[in-house]
């Protein structure tokens, strides 16, 4: 092998071990739905658990009902007093994961 | 229409009086109203106006906790839309009045908002309520459960003194026709158990009579829950506009 | 001859003073030994919140009072909203739910070679992992007339619940019918941002009911402030702000709001734009990282921790995890929440150490109401991560929008009140 074709060949290699890490880059490592949760029960109770007449309880809660009422309130499609900004500072796969940890508590 | 006046004289002949002198005897009971004091000021409840009533759910943030079009997104919270207009500005009254507890507490939220609000205004959201059809079946109802829930609905139980729910709250949950029987069908199953609960623990005390306090006294946390299933199922069957 | 089981202990015990103390120290069972120090919010969430991530694990909670007064809404004890009563916590619950034991004692001293701490009382405690929240301690010294002396009298701050709060209270009282409550706030970073300008506002609130024309000035060192807009917005609304018969003057650095000494005996402070005499004075000076963070060794230049800000480890000492007020978290705020939803990362981090795995990503947030009126409430509400070890705001969350609603700060306000119970839950319940 001339030393150009090792040199394109090193360069392939290193092109495609950048453009995997670019691709596993598009999805930076999230925190799990139990650690997203804690930073909820500080209003909604521990473990989710709080329910009364201005804090919704969010233990077993259906998991589809409390992803889309935090993309309603992350879009602004639901109208509240805090939760709305609160949503914007989570992403689809966090809201997920948090939406999985309540659902499976009983 | 008959069989709702009976269940109703009924009830209040047989224990009406004793369920409310049994509440009062609460260290902190609630005050109630006088009947004729209702029916004048409720004389006003169909006299609102929707597009008003609809500004004020979003102006005021009733939106936030009963839905943005009045579905309750939300397990703590009922939904209102398809409710009678006497009901909900019964209901308002109530509040404002400070008449109501919510989850066994002195019902602060709704106590405060109502304070917000004249007559015209509680007419106005009445109206827009109203005006919309029954909630959509919420997603966590149990079609198993509300089976068993139906039974009892519609027939009670002569031998434990339970009356017919249809009697009173219609047929198929659409209410009846006194300002304290609401709408039921597709009401939030969670936030039904809960007012069942305190309606049989004395702690709800917005039922002219004591009539729900005497109802609810029998039943077991099994068929309250099975109960607050069927009615969920009664709702509206389509998707939720957004 | 039989020994009686007190006898084997005390010779035991003896023996054990001979023996090299990390020996002696080693805890029972593989799970370890957690030994928190600083039982205010920041300690009793860990502890709890480390039970819950790790059932098998020993913790003890070093803490010298058998109750908590929260700082959070001691502002409505001064103004007689509330009770001290309705701010105390114990650690019944830590106790009996959880398993925690709780040590009323101080640390007085730490080997973290041998990973021992010194008890005033109770002698060397070992550890594998120590967590610390040592809160905040007041700087008395930077301006000429104002000591410790002063600020436990005629100057106090009220910046810890207690004793404070009521002389603050006291003193509010006794302001004469048109008389000055005069406000020192404090340069950053010091604990509960908007605090200052809750109590200016329920000062003012108060005054309305009580004592109509009395005034509420507020000498800064700062240009601005958390929530400012909202705040200010509310000052127009209930106080007249912005108006000659405003019943709150705000003075910022740039109109000379810097005090440079204070005349306590005459009840006068002197500031860059003059003096200002008045009839009650709360001076909330500058503060650093509480007085523990110090004597464990913990404080960088500035007296302040730092930490890894994904474990909350201690960039100085291995294996000593310091959360709350007294670390530094770049974007997060000197608040109660802070400390706990730090706890909670700090928690994890160390139950996930002990049992030999890498700690995952941390998520944190931090939320403050603040009452400009009883019925008026604010927000700043924030989500926090962690990016090449430092921690930074995302950008999209924030302060609560001004609306021409009344139901919105009517909404914040019952929410505070309520948040306060079901948060010292999350905390001690």
């Amino acid at each position: 092998m001339s030393l150009s074709q090792r040199l394109a060949r090193l360069f392939a290699l290193i092109t495609a071990t950048f453009a995997a890490s670019a691709i596993a880059g598009k999805e930076p490592a999230i925190a799990t739905g139990k650690m997203l949760g804690d930073t909820c029960a500080s209003c909604h109770g521990t473990r989710g658990k709080s329910f009364d007449e201005y804090m919704p309880s969010l233990a077993g809660i259906d998991r589809q009902q409390l992803v889309r009422a935090m993309r309603d309130y992350r879009a602004d499609r639901r109208a509240s007093v805090v939760m709305n900004r609160i949503a914007k500072g989570y992403d689809d796969r966090e809201i997920e994961a948090i939406a999985d940890y309540f659902s499976r508590i009983r | 229409m008959k069989k709702t006046c009976l269940a109703l004289t009924l009830a209040t002949l047989l224990c009406g009086g004793a369920a409310v002198a049994g509440n009062s005897a609460r260290t902190n009971a609630m005050p109630e109203w006088d009947s004729d004091q209702l029916e004048q000021i409720l004389t006003r409840a169909n006299t609102g106006n929707p597009v008003e009533g609809e500004r004020l759910h979003h102006y005021l943030y009733c939106s936030a906790c009963h839905g943005h079009d009045g579905n309750s997104p939300s397990r703590n919270w009922p939904s209102l839309t398809g409710q009678k207009p006497d009901y909900v500005m019964k209901t308002l009254l109530d509040y404002r009045q400070d008449m109501r507890r919510d989850h066994y507490r002195k019902a602060e939220v709704m106590t405060r908002m109502t304070r917000l609000l004249d007559e015209t205004q509680m007419a106005d959201l009445a109206a827009y309520y109203a005006s919309r059809p029954a909630p959509v079946v919420p997603p966590q109802t149990k079609p198993l459960l509300a089976k068993k829930g139906a039974r009892l609905a519609r027939d009670g139980d002569g031998k434990r003194g339970i009356a017919a729910c249809s009697g009173c709250h219609g047929e198929h949950g659409e209410s009846g026709i006194t300002p304290d029987t609401p709408a039921l069908a597709g009401q939030t199953p969670e936030y039904f158990i809960l007012a069942m609960k305190m309606y049989r623990d004395g702690m709800r005390t917005s039922d002219l009579g004591g009539v729900m306090r005497m109802f609810a006294k029998p039943l077991t946390d099994a068929e309250i829950e099975a109960l607050a299933h069927y009615y969920a199922s009664l709702g509206s069957k389509r998707e939720a506009m957004r | 001859m039989p020994i009686s089981r007190r006898e084997l202990l005390k010779a035991l015990a003896a023996a054990g003073a001979l023996l090299p103390t990390a020996t002696l120290a080693k805890p029972r069972g593989r799970a370890g030994h957690v030994v928190i120090i600083g039982g205010g919010i920041g300690g009793a969430t860990a502890a709890k919140y480390l039970r819950l991530a790790a059932p098998a694990v020993r913790i003890t909670l070093i803490e010298p009072g058998n109750r908590f007064l929260t700082c959070l809404r001691s502002n409505d004890v001064m103004v007689g909203h509330m009770k001290l009563d309705d701010i105390t916590f114990t650690y019944d619950a830590l106790r009996s739910r959880y398993g925690i034991e709780v040590i009323h004692d101080r640390c007085i001293g730490f080997d973290p070679k041998r990973k021992t701490v010194q008890l005033d009382r109770g002698g060397k405690l070992g550890y594998d992992k120590l967590i610390v929240s040592p809160g905040i301690d007041m700087i008395h010294g930077d301006v000429e007339g104002y000591n410790r002396e002063v600020a436990e009298s005629v100057m106090p701050h009220g910046w810890k619940a207690g004793a404070q709060t009521l002389l603050l209270k006291k003193q509010l009282e006794a302001v004469p019918a048109g008389g000055t409550w005069l406000m020192v706030a404090p340069p950053l970073p010091y604990r509960c941002p908007p605090g200052p300008y809750e109590r200016a506002s329920l000062v003012a609130e108060w005054f309305q009911r009580h004592n109509p024309t009395a005034k509420v000035v507020i000498l800064d060192p700062k240009d601005a402030f958390t929530k400012d807009v909202p705040f200010r917005k509310a000052w127009e609304r209930l106080y007249g702000y912005n108006t000659p018969n405003s019943m709150i003057e705000w003075i910022p650095a740039a109109q000379g709001g810097k005090v440079l000494r204070v005349d306590a005996a005459a009840g006068i402070v002197h500031a860059q734009a003059g003096a200002f005499r008045a009839d009650a004075i709360n001076y909330i000076p500058p503060q650093r990282a509480g007085t523990l963070a110090f004597r464990l060794g913990l404080t960088n230049r500035d007296g302040w921790c730092p930490v890894n800000r994904r474990t909350f480890e201690s960039e100085v000492v291995r294996d000593v995890h310091v959360i709350g007020d007294a670390s530094v978290a770049d974007a997060m705020p000197k608040s109660g929440y802070s400390a706990n939803s730090q706890a909670k990362v700090a928690a994890q981090a160390v139950a996930d150490m002990l049992a030999g795995r890498t700690p995952g990503e941390p998520a944190m947030i931090n939320v403050c109401y603040s009452l400009v009126s009883q019925d008026y409430g604010i927000s700043i509400a924030d989500i926090f991560k962690v990016v090449d070890n430092r921690i930074i705001k995302l950008p999209a969350s924030g302060v609560s929008p001004i609306t021409d609603s009344p139901a919105q700060p009517l909404l914040e306000a019952i929410y505070q009140r309520n948040w306060h119970r079901t948060f010292a839950n999350d905390c001690f319940a």
